[in-house]
């Protein structure tokens, strides 16, 4: 029989890494070694069928389209904020959180819609900006790449668009929960031309994940 | 100095050996349209806006790069795609003739892209004019293949869907208030958030999670089709697709062929068999098309037609590692 292509796959540094060795290591794709100190960025699986990298969250969507790697699993939330050509194949049971607004406690946030637009700090510009168009409120987003749980204490905003998990960051920061921007968990994506070019490999590997999770 | 030398955002030249590689492949490829009949084209690099605007399947504002006539006023685009160029010139430039109509072109286009800003490709391509059937899907299809082997691609996929199925099922299942939210995810390929859509009923959700699983080896993929969705309408489109996966195996033995009746491209243009081609170890399809019934309409006559675009600037991108022997002699070092 002919050896299948090995695949691919490109795991989040951070929050959602080992969530995502684990998921894999339940339907035989052994990357536990991801796990460990070593500070290399690739692994090999120890059957040889696949060969992870692992990708800092924000790009691993780029290496995905580019075809960098075959397949990936990532946060819903950066699929829309990034709206990278991609096939999102499966959502996944992990990563659960949800991108919010929120603000000082005692701020209104509808308070808005009379100043000349509240400032929003935010990870995510673009789904910021589409949430408060639809709400017909002017808001100016100013973008940060981290703490953005920081930013109304030092000025920088009123408000903030953030991923909420427990609620705890928040807390800690004088902030409270308001509004439900969308809803976000881990999801397994997939690169256009790999889906095709190794569809075999990469459909045992969705199958078998989706068996999983029942 | 500095101004003087600046090139805007998107766009480069084409340098040795560069630049003979995309003319080498330019080549092979308007020689295979030409010996199937094709008559080359050369259109304007401007035309005006609501040749590519006009009616619900135009181009969005904000993909355009757009610049004024100084004499009319009037906003001209810069040629962000062929096939509104070749729909307006075949409602306003011929006179008489037989069907089918066959046209070929090359050149650049540009436009704006979601994420990567002003970004222009060079492009060769068909149109196949006033012909219905699958004899006419497949025949564009076929010089895909062609082209893609005297390329010097030997290895290629091609991915098969069928945009009036879609269509069928969508109007079936009377989303309404959904519609847009779902073609929306169909457009993004978001094929993991079904049961997240409130207010879809369980029936709604079934056939959507059935059409998602709708991709892989055609035969398997056509009789799982064949079991879910059961109307003539359904098994119209489905024969379709048997019939022109058929002819195109026959031409292009080594090819391999898959369904993925999820795809749609872009739903507004599309009404019959729709492909992609890709090539392993390439990241973005290398070919498309497919059948646009309906869209000559909004320029004049009514007729059907298929085609195809060749993207030569990913042809090269995955070609060049592969090329380097053939260098030709440069007298230039260029930067």
């Amino acid at each position: 029989m002919m050896r299948r292509a090995c695949i691919r796959i490109g795991l989040p540094k951070g929050r959602m890494l080992e969530d995502s060795v684990k998921a894999l290591n339940k339907v035989g794709i052994d990357f536990s070694s991801a796990l460990g100190r070593s500070r290399s960025l690739r692994f090999e699986s120890s059957d040889r069928t696949a060969e992870a990298i692992i990708i800092r969250a924000v790009d691993l969507l780029t290496y995905v389209e580019y075809g960098a790697v075959d397949m990936g699993i990532i946060g819903y939330d950066l699929i829309r904020e990034q709206g990278r050509d991609v096939i999102t194949a499966l959502a996944l049971d992990f990563g659960v959180c949800r991108l919010s607004v929120s603000g000082p406690s005692g701020y209104d946030t509808r308070r808005g819609a009379s100043l000349s637009g509240i400032r929003v700090a935010t990870k995510y510009p673009r789904l910021t900006a589409q949430y408060f168009k639809g709400k017909g409120l002017p808001v100016d987003i100013v973008k940060l790449y981290g703490a953005v749980e920081v930013a109304p204490l030092f000025g920088i905003s009123d408000i903030i668009v953030d991923l909420v998990s427990t609620g705890e960051t928040l807390k800690i920061n004088g902030l409270q929960e308001r509004e439900v921007v969308m809803r976000s968990s881990a999801r397994l994506v997939v690169n256009r031309a790999s889906m095709r070019t190794k569809q075999e490999g990469i459909d045992d590997i969705i199958a078998k994940l989706k068996k999983a999770m029942v | 100095m500095l101004d003087r030398h600046a090139v805007p955002y998107g766009v480069k030249d084409y340098l040795p050996p560069e630049s003979y590689k995309i003319k080498e492949i330019e080549h092979v490829v308007l020689e295979t349209f030409q010996r199937w009949g094709y008559q080359y084209l050369i259109t304007p690099l401007l035309e005006y806006l609501p040749v590519y605007t006009d009616g619900d399947s135009g181009f969005a504002d904000d993909e355009l790069i757009k610049v004024v006539e100084r004499e009319t006023g009037r906003t001209m685009v810069l040629r962000a795609d062929f096939t509104p160029q070749i729909a307006r010139i075949v409602n306003s430039r011929i006179q008489g003739g037989r069907a089918p109509i066959r046209l070929s072109y090359s050149g650049i286009v540009v436009k704006h892209d979601r994420n990567e800003g002003k970004k222009e490709v060079y492009q060769a391509g068909i149109e196949l004019i006033d012909a219905k059937g699958v004899d006419a899907d497949a025949e564009v299809i076929n010089i895909a293949g062609e082209v893609l082997r005297r390329s010097g691609v030997n290895e290629f996929v091609i991915s098969l869907s069928h945009a009036g199925f879609i269509h069928a099922l969508l109007k079936q299942l009377e989303l309404k208030d959904h519609a847009d939210q779902v073609v929306e995810l169909l457009m993004q390929k978001d094929y993991s958030v079904v049961e997240d859509i409130d207010g879809l009923s369980h029936g709604q959700k079934m056939s959507l999670k059935s059409l998602f699983e709708l991709y892989g080896e055609p035969g398997k993929v056509l009789a799982k089709a064949r079991k879910i969705f059961k109307n003539n309408t359904y098994t119209f489109f489905f024969n379709q697709i048997r019939k022109s996966a058929e002819k195109i195996k026959s031409s292009n033995k080594k090819a391999k062929i898959i369904l993925d009746l999820r795809e749609m491209h872009s739903i507004d243009y599309h009404t019959g068999i729709v492909f992609q081609i890709f090539t392993p170890g390439y990241g973005e399809e290398l070919i498309n098309g497919g059948r646009y019934d309906g869209f000559l309409k909004k320029y004049g006559a009514d007729l059907p037609a298929t085609g195809l675009g060749i993207n030569i600037s990913a042809m090269i991108s995955f070609l060049s590692p592969r090329l380097n022997q053939q260098r030709r002699k440069s007298w230039t070092t260029w930067l």
